[in-house]
């Protein structure tokens, strides 16, 4: 007999590789017309078709730029590295940025590690509240704004970037035969901050420098210190501003 | 009066966001979905509770694994408990992982003395913690253990008496474990306890030809209609839900789905 650890431990390797052992097989009985070995695929054949689905909803962009056939070959090599250890589903892939640095795919397409880590900020900005923005009438009475704190919203994410990642993660939005059809220049750098307000999650393209400047306000630097050093032109720090101002990130200043 | 609900699922957000005229009494939430989100999934949660009652259901308590509880887990449960006061909070008689792999599928137990003192101890301390009577729901096996040495209804049956938990039960999940363990039914329906059913849940299996697989992809099928009107012979003011995850129908096809388990329970009530 094997006891209530053993059958567990047992019955979770089997389903995680997809090898059963033969203490587990003498001590089941196979439902329906199945023998031992099919009963127990059943189920890791359901968690790899769970898991592997949960990946494509949680990585859409990945999984538009790849392919059915590639995006599922990749789950089947990410689901033996790292097995699910949250109760979420929406936490399932959170290494796969990492993950594609040293894979094959990762060195023929260098962006898809960017590209895995901006499908999983959209959906953490996805679970993040919508924060009210700070009510105008304090931002035009506060006396010295050069000086001033900004408090941004939680749900901000900044990326530069050597590629058109926000136009490669956009295929997603395109039915397959339109993707089919695209005929995708990787060069062209891209700089943006994806951000969300009351109406939902934005997309906000910037320059270089205007990204390393929110970064700081971010961070908690007033704008004087954030301007410090930088080689940003005065009309991008106004543009800067105006997007800080009327976008709905800004949620407090003092 | 049928008390008839079906589950909250995002691929219907939108439309129950309009608050449509329906004829639903309430929703059931799979705790999981909701549990770390603090935007869409939430939110949809203080739409919905506005005008309906909830019911949570758990897919990863994992009340059966040999581990210890998920304390963290059950902590988030509960503050979810205190934000949207629920009518029901469910989870399964399973496993669902082991240390280190949370396996997302809920895995069968022997049924046994020793699954019994074990489960026992775990129910006491969710109980305790969650500070309301839990219940649990009988779960669709395609494997059974060698050192079983009750079958499942007797195992049930002894679990509610020493626990003093409910039982959800799933009709579909019984009809599907007949056919794939040979059993009759009806005999499982006879030990269960009647007065210890919180709740009655219906679904669609998949025939795969050598097995019945329990997918929640399709109607409910005749045999398992069949089966919902022998035990609601006994019941009264039961919530029944209408479970549907797979390849997700327009909401108004599940709505009719459930309206017929509705039609279902008044014409049998009426005839008595």
């Amino acid at each position: 007999m094997l006891g209530i650890k053993s059958s567990q431990v047992l019955l979770g390797k089997s389903i995680l590789t997809g090898n059963p052992s033969e203490d587990l097989l003498k001590n089941i009985i196979p439902g329906g017309k199945l023998d031992k070995k099919r009963a127990l695929e059943v189920y890791h054949d359901d968690y790899v078709a769970r898991l592997s689905s949960v990946m494509a909803d949680n990585f859409e962009g990945t999984h538009a730029f790849l392919g059915e056939e590639l995006f599922f070959a990749l789950c089947l090599e990410y689901l033996d590295h790292y097995p699910s250890t949250s109760p979420d589903l929406g936490e399932y892939g959170k290494y796969l940025d990492k993950f594609m640095k040293n894979h094959d795919l990762g060195k023929e397409y260098p962006f898809l590690p960017e590209l895995c880590r901006l499908d999983m900020e959209f959906m953490r900005l996805f679970h993040l509240p919508k924060e009210k923005k700070i009510d105008p009438d304090r931002l035009k009475a506060h006396e010295n704004l050069s000086l001033a704190k900004f408090t941004l919203v939680k749900a901000l994410y900044l990326q530069k970037s050597k590629y058109p990642i926000y136009k490669i993660w956009d295929l997603k939005n395109l039915s397959d035969a339109e993707r089919e059809d695209v005929e995708l220049d990787w060069s062209g750098a891209e700089n943006f901050c994806l951000y969300k307000n009351m109406d939902g999650i934005k997309v906000q393209f910037l320059t270089p420098e205007q990204v390393d400047v929110l970064e700081k306000i971010k961070l908690g630097l007033n704008l004087d210190s954030a301007l410090e050093n930088s080689e940003i032109d005065p009309l991008r720090v106004q543009e800067l501003f105006g997007f800080i101002s009327t976008s709905g990130i800004l949620i407090d200043i003092i | 009066m049928c008390n008839i609900g079906v589950g909250l699922r995002a691929e219907h957000y939108s439309y129950l966001e309009a608050r449509p005229q329906t004829e639903l009494k309430w929703f059931e939430v799979i705790s999981e979905n909701h549990l770390n989100s603090r935007g869409r999934p939430w939110e949809i949660l203080h739409t919905m509770r506005e005008k309906f009652p909830l019911s949570f259901h758990g897919v990863s308590l994992n009340i059966g694994s040999y581990a210890p509880l998920d304390f963290e887990y059950l902590k988030k449960l509960k503050y979810m408990i205190e934000v949207f006061d629920p009518f029901r909070v469910s989870d399964h008689l399973c496993f669902t992982g082991v240390p280190g792999a949370n396996i997302h599928n809920l895995l069968p137990l022997p049924y046994n003395d020793k699954t019994l003192i074990h489960l026992t101890e775990k129910l006491d301390q969710v109980q305790s913690f969650l500070d309301r009577p839990f219940i649990l729901e009988n779960l669709s096996a395609y494997i059974d253990f060698q050192e079983s040495t009750y079958t499942e209804w007797e195992f049930i049956k002894k679990l509610v008496e020493r626990s003093g938990c409910k039982i959800l039960l799933d009709v579909n999940n019984i009809y599907v474990n007949a056919v794939n363990h040979k059993f009759d039914p009806k005999i499982y329906i006879d030990h269960i306890p009647k007065d210890k059913i919180e709740e009655i849940h219906l679904a669609g299996y998949s025939d795969m030809g050598d097995f019945l697989f329990d997918t929640h992809s399709n109607p409910v099928f005749p045999p398992v209609w069949d089966l919902f009107s022998y035990v609601i012979k006994d019941l009264k003011d039961v919530p029944v839900l209408i479970e549907w995850d797979d390849d997700i129908p327009e909401f108004a096809r599940l709505e009719a789905e459930a309206l017929k388990a509705k039609k279902i329970w008044e014409s049998h009530h009426a005839r008595n």
